[in-house]
């Protein structure tokens, strides 16, 4: 598109004042590039979905090539990955300058390059170990006549071979010892622990990303919203924060796994809706003195409308609030989630960290190796979530000083 | 210092290049018309109480200004924090609704304009703000933050905009490369170089400028200053500049418009309005300005008291509780300062804050304080305001007490002198409203009265004072006045 | 200048410690504040100035440590004093009044509370003394109806009477010295002129001496007696006041004159940017900047203080000492007395002694 009118000058560089502004007056804003890619893999993500949901029905000609049988939690992760990618990963590789500025930031702190590195590992085993343990077979004892591994002990530890119905492994002096197919050991109905551990990072990670993708927007939407009208819309809008905060989320999973029946996908749908209203606070009070910021001012004085305001100048301003502010709330639900696989308001059948430590507790302490592991991973990954997400209130902070 | 002569030399040869600007919007038809009118403009903010959000009053911080601002002027808007200036400047460009008032931009009504239109004026009318820091949003680069008028009015192609990003920052002085930069990577000047390219790059007619320079030190303070002057006469701009400080206003402005509580007190060109003030406030202000002489006679200045509160202005000239030179009744002859007591008594009076019950208890710890020998700073202080209250030993009664903390005289005039009693007295029985009929039929005023208008003075120039016009036969007793309490008019200078 | 100063300071030097290496936000900065001498601080920002005066009872923050010079006070160097010997000059000998009055005050404690707490943590008296004494110092900073405010919060004072809350609780204590770093910043004009008009009378009334930190030349016209003009942690210049703005001797001092609005002349910016203190430049810090810089300028260090009028003005400048033709420097500074001044040109009417020192000098 030509905008530069200025002709018989000695350089054809577009200079502010030959600006012809009444042939872009009419013109619309042009979507940008990347909400363009962003509405290509949502849309995408539609087909597949309405694909699989549909195959039944599809004509034969059409070709089933889509073996995965994924569940309804599965899909919303793929969705949430699709977010997590456009928001977060995207702007991080568009923008390696920020990027290394961030990561000098983060490296000021050895313990957070720790937490941030055990996370890393953390969202690798979630994405990927439940294939990779297919894959390697993990747990999966080649010879298909072999008994079911009851209570079998880790590697390197023995226990009295009477004590168990079967040694797996190797029997040395009267005691059985762990055998290498089953490193961490199995539980009582034979369930290898660690595949078990994979299996619950994975759901550990969709309910992070998933809670997270139906909070940060409600959160944010609010807070920002709120906090840039003010007046009756703060008012209404914080009324329902408060209501929303006088039933906890805890509650309203209880009476409603009474009527759905529990279920993880109920658990995540409630905790993602229902538990945003102290991150909307938050963001809130955060965008309330970003509003008097005079950027924002000056993007007014320009012509830039409400929404444009909002949502390029306030959200992205707000942003290290929120994120903090989700990756403290992420340990707490991990907790929860236990917790209520503890009480058995989620069915025994997902391999979560919680039901194993509720599994494991029935045989402890004799078979404390059913237990040990999942608490030592939950405990890690709660830790390394407070300690990030400490870390990258200061990291994210865009004034936070510091050129290259 | 490349740097520099190479802008220099970028801007010098702009000026060469106004023709191509005649296809602007407006074009030269309408030059007789004031590129900005501003009538009677006001901002008031209603206070509410309760669910309801019931109005119990109204802060009014700009309340009826005046004035015209011509292509190619400068015109300075000054006043002490809190007189209502920055809100004006919003107001005028509609970025917070004004509650009355028109302002009309090369001739139209902005209040009435529809949605493209309002576009337009956005774009031919820029705003650039005080604060370097907080005006640039942190997360995107200055050339992004630059680009983004742009982007809103509708130029699409992104490597065009970088452009003419690139071009503007080099015509404010900036590298073209300093685009990539991060608003935390560049000093003060820098910044304050980019918002002056983030405001010339939709080729604006006009800019305001709230407190453009006051945030930077002295010496990025000059080039900003001299960046502007460039800029203006370059490109034909009508500036606005908001101030509290003098010199930047008398460095950069044809004309001065001079605000106190909320309305616009004296205008005129800006030789005239700072070399021979004819507002008392005016003249308060020029005389606070430090001259950089150290040599210089201590000047006089005599201006107490604070810019009231905008909910509840005084009656009358808003100006007369602090004004050294407010006008007696025609049959008077008061000592001025004795008169000035009243005035402010009288003010304080109307105003309600007279509270008898704390001035007593203060008398109080006076009479305890001049047993105490102890402090070393006692024999300095009370020398002023408790002289009568300082006799020990009677318990002090609210009538001595309000007249000490008033300082109020005793009168020579028998009438006058006996009002002021009665008052007094009604005060201290809390009867406030009756001591305030009492002053007003005592000690009557014009300046208490009725709240001058803008008038033209015998120097041209415009001033808001009842000094200036029908009241010229006290006038001269006045001006007295004004020269016993030390605030001189600097004429003769 | 009287001949056993108050207060002086040698060889100064305060570091902080940041993520990329040291700073060096003070370097070698030497004055002295006599009794009922009112001296001033001038620099931009990044000059040193408001460290300098945290570092004389060492209110630097944590990350700033003083790593050389003296800061002596009647005799004693402050800078080896143990904490709780400092803490008891600090505050009652030598008063700090901060540039930003909202955050001066604790607004939970009644403005009455907070200066007769000042008054007893000095000095144990009842309650009521220390009521009453509150009382009359707020009485002396001008407080209309002091008494009958006693009793008022921080928030129901404006800015300019918070700052003279304030410093009715630096004085509670009949300090020798006040420490004023930009008291009047952020104040209005109005406000400001009777702030400065307060300090001055306090100080003569009180033979106070007042350290005056400021950036506005202005201010120092108007109640300076001696002028520290301070650039990237340096001093460049020091001077009697008339000498300072007369005849100033540094090309920095100079080229700040001429930046100031309101004297007449054209503004003339000075071109370039402040330094960067990480990374300060070789040899004088303004040679970058200065329209006088020579080879000899842009290596080694910062020259040090020379004679530059008489004994009392000195300047930083290589121009001054023996090798040099100083009225290459000087002429300058002549041009700009006389454009800047108009039609004054006090310089060749009434001048002090040592401007007429440096007068004979030049001829």
């Amino acid at each position: 598109m030509s905008t530069d009118t200025g002709t018989g000058t000695d350089t054809d560089r577009p200079e502010f004042e030959r600006v012809d502004w009444d042939d872009h007056e009419r013109s619309r804003f042009a979507l940008r590039g990347k909400t363009v890619a962003l509405l290509v893999a949502l849309a995408a993500l539609l087909v597949t979905y309405v694909y699989h949901i549909n195959i039944a029905s599809l004509p034969t000609w059409v070709p089933y090539v889509f073996p995965w049988d994924a569940t309804d939690i599965e899909w919303l992760f793929a969705l949430s990955l699709v977010f997590a990618g456009f928001f977060v990963v995207a702007p991080l590789v568009s923008n390696p300058r920020l990027t290394r500025l961030y990561w000098r930031r983060l490296t000021r702190s050895r313990l957070a390059v720790v937490a941030f590195g055990y996370l890393a590992f953390f969202v690798f085993v979630g994405l990927a170990g439940p294939t990779l343990a297919d894959w390697l077979n993990l747990g999966v004892n080649p010879d298909p006549r072999a008994y079911v591994p009851i209570s079998q002990p880790p590697v390197g530890v023995g226990v009295d071979q009477y004590e168990l119905p079967f040694c797996a492994g190797s029997v040395t002096d009267g005691q059985c010892y762990g055998t290498t197919l089953h490193p961490l050991g199995t539980t009582a109905s034979g369930d290898d622990v660690l595949l078990w551990l994979v299996d619950g990072t994975n759901i550990a990670l969709q309910i992070a990303l998933i809670t997270s993708m139906l909070l940060v927007p409600l959160a944010t939407a609010v807070g920002t919203l709120a906090a840039y009208f003010g007046g009756w819309v703060d008012e209404l809008l914080m009324r329902y924060v408060d209501i929303q905060q006088v039933i906890p989320a805890f509650f309203v999973f209880l009476v409603a796994q009474y009527f759905y029946g529990g279920s993880l996908f109920l658990f995540i749908l409630v905790f993602g809706l229902f538990n945003w209203g102290g991150v909307a606070r938050l963001v809130r009070s955060e965008a309330l003195q970003r509003t008097e910021e005079e950027y924002v001012l000056a993007a007014r004085s320009v012509g830039s409308g409400h929404l444009r305001v909002v949502t390029r100048h306030l959200v992205p301003n707000v942003s290290n609030t929120v994120l903090t502010a989700v990756t403290l709330q992420i340990p707490t639900l991990l907790v929860v989630e236990a917790t209520l696989s503890y009480l058995g308001f989620v069915p025994g059948g997902a391999r979560t960290w919680g039901n194993l430590i509720a599994l494991g507790l029935r045989g402890f302490p004799q078979y404390w190796w059913v237990v040990a592991p999942p608490v030592v991973v939950l405990f890690l990954t709660v830790v390394a979530f407070n300690v990030v997400g400490d870390a990258l209130r200061d990291v994210l902070d865009p004034r936070g000083g510091e050129g290259t | 210092m490349n740097d520099d002569t190479r802008r220099d030399e970028r801007i010098g040869r702009e000026a060469g290049e106004n023709q191509t600007r005649e296809n602007r919007t407006g074009g030269n038809e309408n030059d007789h018309v004031p590129l900005l009118t501003v009538r009677g403009l006001e901002k008031h903010y209603p206070i509410t109480e309760g669910l309801l959000r019931r109005e119990v009053g109204r802060v009014r911080a700009v309340d009826g200004v005046d004035f015209e601002l011509r292509r190619g002027e400068t015109l300075g808007l000054i006043g002490e924090s809190g007189c209502g200036k920055s809100t004006a400047a919003r107001s005028l460009l509609h970025l917070d609704e004004p509650t009355g008032g028109t302002v009309a931009f090369d001739g139209d009504e902005v209040g009435e304009f529809d949605r493209q239109r309002r576009r337009r004026f956005r774009r031919r009318a820029q705003l650039v703000l005080q604060n370097p820091t907080s005006s640039f949003d942190p997360r995107l680069t200055i050339g992004e933050s630059v680009a983004e008028p742009l982007e809103i009015h509708g130029m699409t192609d992104a490597s065009t905009r970088r452009a003419v990003v690139e071009d503007t920052l080099e015509r404010t002085g900036l590298q073209a490369s300093m685009a990539d930069r991060y608003p935390h990577e560049l000093s003060g000047g820098q910044k304050q170089r980019a918002a002056l390219a983030r405001a010339l790059v939709l080729d604006p007619d006009l800019v305001v400028a709230d407190e453009p320079v006051s945030a930077l030190d002295v010496s990025v303070q000059a080039e900003i200053i001299a960046l502007l002057r460039r800029l203006v006469s370059t490109f034909e701009l009508s500036l606005l500049v908001i101030s509290h400080d003098m010199g930047v206003v008398r460095e950069l402005c044809d004309r001065v418009a001079v605000m106190y509580a909320g309305e616009i007190v004296e205008r005129g060109p800006v030789e005239s309005v700072f070399e021979r003030p004819q507002h008392p406030y005016t003249r308060a202000l020029v005389a606070a300005v430090p001259t950089p002489d150290p040599r210089a006679e201590p000047r006089p200045f005599d201006l107490h008291g604070d810019v009231p509160d905008p909910a509840e202005f005084p009656d009358g000239c808003r100006f007369h509780p602090r004004c050294p030179a407010v006008i007696q009744p025609p049959d008077a002859d008061l000592q001025q300062r004795e008169w000035q007591r009243i005035v402010a008594f009288r003010a304080a009076v109307d105003a309600g804050q007279v509270d008898p019950e704390a001035l007593v208890s203060a008398v109080e710890v006076d009479v305890s304080v001049d047993t105490d020998t102890s402090g070393g700073i006692d024999a300095s202080a009370d020398a002023d305001a408790a002289s009568d209250a300082s006799s020990p030993s009677p318990p002090p009664s609210a009538t001595t007490a309000i007249r000490a903390a008033y300082d109020l005289p005793t009168l020579d005039d028998d009438e006058r002198s006996s009002a002021l009693s009665t008052a007094v007295d009604a005060v201290s029985s809390g009867d406030a409203d009756h001591a305030s009929e009492i002053l007003e039929d005592a000690f009557p005023t014009v300046c208490i009265r009725e709240n001058p208008s803008l008038r033209p003075t015998d120097l041209g120039h415009a001033a808001a004072c009842h000094l200036h016009g029908e009241v010229r036969e006290t006038e001269t007793e006045a001006k007295n006045g004004a020269g016993e309490s030390g605030v001189t008019s600097s004429d003769e200078a | 200048m009287s001949d056993d100063p108050l207060l002086s300071v040698s060889n100064l030097r305060t570091e902080f410690s940041t993520p990329d290496g040291p700073l060096v936000a003070v370097d070698d900065v030497s004055f002295e504040v006599g009794r009922g001498e009112t001296v001033c601080l001038v620099g931009e920002s990044g000059s040193g100035k408001t460290v300098t005066c945290e570092s004389l009872t060492r209110l630097v923050p944590e990350s700033g440590e003083i790593a050389d010079g003296s800061v002596e006070f009647e005799g004693s160097d402050l800078t080896e004093l143990s904490p709780s010997a400092l803490r008891r000059i600090r505050g009652d000998r030598i008063a700090h009044v901060f540039q930003n009055p909202q955050n001066a005050l604790d607004p939970v404690y009644s403005v009455g509370e907070q200066v007769a707490e000042a008054v007893q943590y000095h000095r144990e008296i009842s309650d009521e003394a220390a009521r009453a004494r509150a009382r009359s110092l707020l009485d002396r900073v001008g407080i209309p109806n002091a008494a009958a405010r006693l009793d008022d919060y921080p928030h129901e004072f404006s800015g300019g009477m918070r700052q003279r809350v304030v410093i009715a609780i630096a004085l509670a204590s009949d300090p020798d010295l006040l420490v004023a770093d930009e008291p009047t910043t952020a104040l209005d004009v109005t406000i400001e002129t009777r702030i400065l008009r307060l300090l001055a009378e306090l100080q003569a009334e009180r033979d106070m001496g007042l350290l005056f930190v400021t950036h506005d030349l202005g201010v120092v016209a108007e109640i300076a007696d001696r002028v520290v003009v301070m650039y990237a942690g340096k001093v460049m210049e020091r001077g009697p006041v008339e000498n300072i703005f007369e005849r100033p001797a540094h090309p920095y001092t100079q080229a700040l004159l001429r930046c100031l609005p309101g004297r007449g002349g054209p503004l003339e910016p000075i071109g370039g940017s402040l330094p960067d203190l990480r990374d300060p430049p070789a040899g004088c810090r303004f040679h970058p900047r200065c329209p006088h810089a020579r080879a000899e300028c842009k290596s080694g260090e910062q020259p040090p203080l020379y004679d530059a009028r008489g004994r009392t003005q000195s300047a930083s400048c290589v121009f001054y000492d023996d090798d040099h033709d100083a009225s290459v420097v000087r002429e300058s500074a002549r041009e700009n007395g006389e454009t800047s001044n108009g039609t004054k040109s006090v310089a060749d009417g009434e001048t002090s002694d040592e401007a007429s020192d440096g007068r004979r000098e030049r001829r």
